[in-house]
């Protein structure tokens, strides 16, 4: 039954799909290359040229792939296993300043980028098993109101042990990446998409290839049913805390590779925004797709930073009077409010749900199973 | 079919010992001093009227709820009974580490590279145990032991333990395929970890193969072949029941908990199932223990059937004895008019 004997030969298409089921890890791989020597290519057609100039927006895309492994850390978290983390940002922060650490004149450390990658994931896998292990026994809302509470208290933390990190001033002059004795700087972006687009690629696998796992299975158990989870021998507390431990390490990485672009740190940039930016993306991509979480991500952050300024421009040049004096960057938590809202009531699976979540959301009442007559009989 | 008596040895090979179970619900005792064997190989019948205590005792069992008073014990093991100093736990964790950290943060003022290692001695102190809990649980039990801590083992180590289980109110995981639903039943059978997911490693390659055939074979001896592409939640309601068994069979228990496994059954459907159970002790040596309100299933498969009215064992014994036992009659129909 998982391998279709149909008699007529597959369309060329239905081969390609089957390939790729096959050999999925290659399929993501290619997948990236292709997406990333395309968009290069896209801006510098008319419409999009005309926004801004394409080292611009090469720029933009390396930044956009921070908030994607942001999200797809985060659909481990809430759209496989099913917990909702409304402080997610702690993690991030947790990798930008382990990097920050590991690399600038502030420690007097210089360790190269590339194994501070993999020290961030670490560090943030660490704290998120640290974090996790006092709370993942609470349920549902209880626990989205103490992550809430660590996505304040960690960036606190950061802002009051001035002595560590600098306070409110932050960590500036963080060195940026080298390979092979070739130095990343900050006028050329497109090194920063490269690596970006190597990592996340990776990442991807990664993710794939767990969800599609013994353990990818459990998480998806433990969203469904708990109990049913722990009495199909499922040790559930372990399980989630090993869903928050990659969780936190994608973020982890996310928070070296943004560090080591902007170079700079402070308690600052991983505020509540944070968090919900990057839940609000995995909720309008589609929870639980790692393809439409990464998807959702890169259009949000692009209408975010590069459309809305578009359209202030815009306006400004039609002269339109009422839209003119409105600053559209102002207003994006609220377009993003409008347009959480109006998903939810037209479209609640996201923009590319996973096929599991359409049907459910989709269950006309035709497809839930019949109530069961009741049964009650001595009939010795 | 008649049934098999099989009188528990003195001592001999049970599989399962219940020894006083209590179980109350604030003021309402919900299961008032059982007791109960299941030898090896037995089906073992647990009746009653509506609201008896018949899930609340399975869930004892299971691990899902500690017991008020009372012991469970697994080939001789205790499992599950009342808590003892179970605040204790929190405190073996915390307690050390915050003693050196404190000490730590003293020896900061002296020397801050001193006081700072012991900090992140601390740290690793309560990293270790958080280790030794999740990668040992066995000397993270033995631990507790130590410091006089009795918990009841959780629902997953009662499956490690040898017992699967169904549910009264069907719990299948609803958006999963009946495949994968089975194959959530193999947790404990397979071995893979998360390292051997993240590097496709061909030990976990094969394991998957080989879970899909097994859980093909599973699906197959409930009688779901076929069905393993659908989701759970579409199948019509005696199959979820088959799932929910098939599911239960893959942890490849000794002891199996069915609670009403027949509730909605068409009588064809009553009879394979009760063929099934009966196929499985036969060819497995599985022993079950059964609730169920069709008589015609408890009499006809059990070994032995144990009373429960009220929260209390009212009669235990062969299903012939239990039959005219004038106790259990009047408990489900009633005393009769004087
Ligand atoms: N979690 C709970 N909290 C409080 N009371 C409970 C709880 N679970 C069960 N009870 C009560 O305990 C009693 C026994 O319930 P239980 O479900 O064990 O009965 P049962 O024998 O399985 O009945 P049925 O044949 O209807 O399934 C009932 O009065 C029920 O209301
Ligand atoms: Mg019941």
């Amino acid at each position: 039954m998982t391998t279709a004997t149909s008699k007529r030969l597959p369309s060329p298409w239905g081969r390609l799909r089957a390939r790729a089921r096959d050999h999925r890890s290659l399929t993501i791989l290619a997948g990236w290359a292709i997406v990333a020597s395309v968009l290069p290519v896209i801006v510098m057609i008319p419409p999009l040229s005309t926004f801004q100039p394409e080292s611009l927006w090469i720029d933009g895309f390396a930044n956009a792939g921070v908030f994607i492994l942001l999200a797809m850390g985060l659909n481990v978290v809430v759209g496989l296993a099913g917990l909702l983390d409304l402080g997610y940002a702690a993690f991030f922060a947790i990798g930008s300043y382990a990097y920050a650490f590991g690399a600038s004149p502030f420690t007097n450390l210089q360790i190269p980028f590339w194994p501070m990658l993999l020290v961030g994931a670490v560090v943030a896998a660490t704290l998120g098993i640290l974090l996790g292990a006092p709370t993942l026994r609470l349920r549902g809302d209880y626990l989205a109101i103490v992550t809430l509470g660590f996505g304040e208290i960690v960036p606190a933390v950061f802002l009051n042990a001035s002595a560590f990190t600098k306070g409110t001033n932050g960590i500036g002059g963080i060195y940026k990446p080298e390979l092979f004795g070739f130095q990343f700087t900050l006028e050329n972006p497109v090194p920063y998409y490269v690596a970006m687009v190597g990592v996340l690629a990776i990442t991807m696998v990664f993710l794939y290839r767990l969800q599609g796992s013994r353990l990818g299975r459990a998480w998806m158990a433990i969203r469904e049913d708990e109990l049913a989870a722990a009495s199909s021998g499922i040790n559930t507390i372990t399980t989630k805390l090993l869903a928050f431990a990659l969780g936190a390490s994608t973020a982890g990485l996310a928070g070296v590779f943004a560090t080591s672009k902007l170079t700079f740190v402070g308690p600052g940039q991983f505020g509540f925004q944070v968090s919900f930016t990057v839940l609000a993306m995995v909720v309008l991509g589609g929870m639980g797709n790692i393809w439409g979480v990464a998807t959702g991500a890169f259009v949000i952050y692009t209408i975010q930073a590069v459309l809305l300024k578009e359209l202030n421009q815009f306006f400004a040049v039609l002269h339109v009077p009422i839209l003119q004096s409105i600053d559209f960057v102002q207003y994006q938590y609220l377009l993003y409010g409008v347009a959480l809202v109006a998903m939810m009531l037209l479209r609640p699976e996201g923009l590319f749900p996973s096929s599991r979540r359409r049907q459910e959301l989709h269950a006309t009442s035709d497809d839930v199973a019949d109530v069961p007559p009741p049964t009650e009989a001595l009939g010795a | 079919m008649t049934a098999a008596i099989i009188d528990p040895p003195p001592g001999g090979d049970l599989i399962l010992q219940a020894r006083k179970v209590t179980k109350a619900f604030g003021g309402l005792i919900a299961v008032r001093e059982v007791d109960l064997d299941i030898p090896r190989g037995a089906i073992i019948s647990l009746i009653g009227p509506n609201g008896a205590g018949k899930t609340t005792f399975f869930n004892v069992i299971a691990g899902i709820l500690d017991p008020t008073s009372g012991v469970v014990e697994l080939g001789g093991r205790r499992m599950v009974a009342r808590p003892v100093r179970a605040w204790l736990e929190p405190v073996t964790w915390v307690l050390p580490a915050v003693i050196i950290g404190a000490l730590g943060v003293l020896a900061y003022q002296a020397s801050p590279t001193a006081g700072g290692l012991i900090v992140l001695l601390a740290l690793i102190g309560l990293i270790a145990m958080l280790l030794a809990a999740i990668v040992r649980p066995a000397w993270y039990r033995v631990l507790l032991e130590r410091f006089g801590v009795f918990k009841s083992a959780r629902p997953n180590e009662m499956v490690r333990a040898g017992i699967g289980r169904t549910f009264q109110n069907i719990r299948l995981f609803a958006n999963m395929t009946a495949l994968e639903n089975v194959q959530v039943g193999m947790h404990l059978k397979m071995k893979s970890n998360a390292a051997d997911a993240l590097l496709s490693t061909p030990r976990a390659r094969a394991e998957e193969t080989a879970s899909v055939a097994s859980a093909l074979h599973y699906l197959e001896l409930v009688g779901l072949k076929g069905r393993g592409d659908q989701a759970a939640r579409n199948l019509p309601y005696g199959d979820q029941r088959r799932l929910e068994v098939a599911r239960a069979l893959a942890s490849e228990p000794a002891l199996v908990l069915l609670d009403e496994p027949t509730a909605g059954m068409n009588p064809r459907e009553t009879r394979e199932m009760t063929e099934l159970i009966g196929r499985l002790r036969r060819d497995l040596g599985l022993s079950f223990l059964l609730i169920e309100h069709d008589m015609k299933v408890v009499m006809g498969i059990s070994d032995r059937v144990t009373v429960l009215d009220h929260g209390e064992c009212i009669a235990e014994g062969t299903p012939d004895e239990v039959r005219r036992n004038p106790r259990v009659i009047e408990a489900y129909l009633g005393r009769p008019p004087e």
